[in-house]
């Protein structure tokens, strides 16, 4: 008897062809100096700098990432070495999305495919998208379950900005909006609390 | 410290968390009564479908909003992205919003609340 197929836990991407782009980032850690009234400070990176590599994309244009975790053993009190890096709001497969569980641990990798599509392309607005699912500014961040805030807190962020044929990054073309990079700047606001003897980074693991 | 051309330039603001929520302001310290206004284009990366002239965005953890800042008429000046809003703990905002130079993070007032250094 022909027993039932395995559940597909997860749906895979409509593309097949190898992407035009590809990138390998490794999360790891690195001492940086965020001000001069402070120590130097153990945070963890994309290629050691935080918030990582801005990522540009293209709609149409898809992008395979592999993530390395390459994060050490000692967390100086919070953030764990486990990882899941998720694109957020991005119109990604699921086995590419960064889910939660979907974590790896240090000495691995994980291969991450953006296929850069607009929503509907494969429903509502056949065969390439609703453009008024366009996105523009995106962030990528980590996405343990349990352990996300700590260790985006601890760096795990950066950006990923998608153009298409009107927000174009030129401006001289489409809605004319100011080019990137040199007029066009992402900037990314976070709160942090550095203890105030040690002047060292800390997070509330206790939620106290 | 950025130092930008008298021109039109767009900052692509996120709220990376992950407890106060922000509303940001342009402040002039030698202007406190000045209203520098704004133009925001997108939302959490969804482009509007007509700029909005504004004084502020607001965000919350995870928020994005692009604003086109207009540099023109501020050759020479210095001008600050405040949070003047008040969040006294990881509860969430007071509702209050701080007078102009009053803010707190993004602010002069506190020298060691400062973003690390963004790599575009």
């Amino acid at each position: 008897m022909k027993g039932a197929p395995a559940p597909i836990r997860h749906r895979l991407s409509g593309s097949r062809s190898p992407p035009p782009v590809a990138y390998q980032v490794t999360q790891r850690a690195v001492w940086v100096t965020v001000s001069n009234q402070l120590p130097q400070q153990s945070i963890w990176g994309f290629d050691g700098i935080s918030p990582g590599p801005t990522y540009v994309a293209q709609y149409g244009t898809p992008v395979l990432v592999r993530n390395v975790n390459a994060l050490a053993g000692d967390n100086s009190g919070f953030g764990f070495p486990s990882v899941t890096t998720h694109l957020h709001n991005g119109h990604t497969p699921s086995e590419s999305d960064g889910f939660p569980q979907d974590f790896f641990a240090s000495g691995q990798y994980y291969d991450q495919y953006y296929p850069n599509v607009l929503a509907g392309f494969n429903s509502t607005h056949l065969p390439n998208g609703d453009v008024n699912e366009s996105l523009s500014t995106l962030w990528y961040h980590d996405h343990r379950v349990d352990f996300t805030s700590q260790n985006v807190y601890k760096g795990l962020a950066g950006f990923y900005l998608l153009f298409n044929q009107f927000d174009t990054g030129n401006e001289t073309t489409g809605f004319r909006l100011p080019s990137f990079p040199d007029y066009d700047i992402p900037m990314m606001f976070a709160d942090k609390c550095f203890d105030p003897t040690s002047g060292q980074l800390v997070f509330d693991t206790f939620n106290l | 410290m950025l130092h930008v051309h008298p021109r039109r330039y767009r900052f692509r603001w996120l709220n990376s968390g992950p407890s106060r929520f922000q509303q940001l302001y342009l402040t002039d310290l030698n202007n406190l009564s000045a209203n520098n206004q704004f133009w925001q284009v997108s939302n959490d990366g969804n482009l509007l479908p007509t700029p909005i002239q504004v004084p502020a965005v607001a965000l919350g953890v995870a928020e994005r909003a692009d604003v086109i800042v207009d540099f023109t008429a501020l050759a020479g000046k210095t001008l600050y992205i405040e949070n003047r809003l008040e969040q006294t703990n990881g509860r969430g905002p007071t509702g209050n919003v701080k007078a102009a130079g009053q803010g707190g993070c993004c602010s002069r007032s506190s020298s060691i609340c400062r973003r690390w250094p963004t790599t575009a």
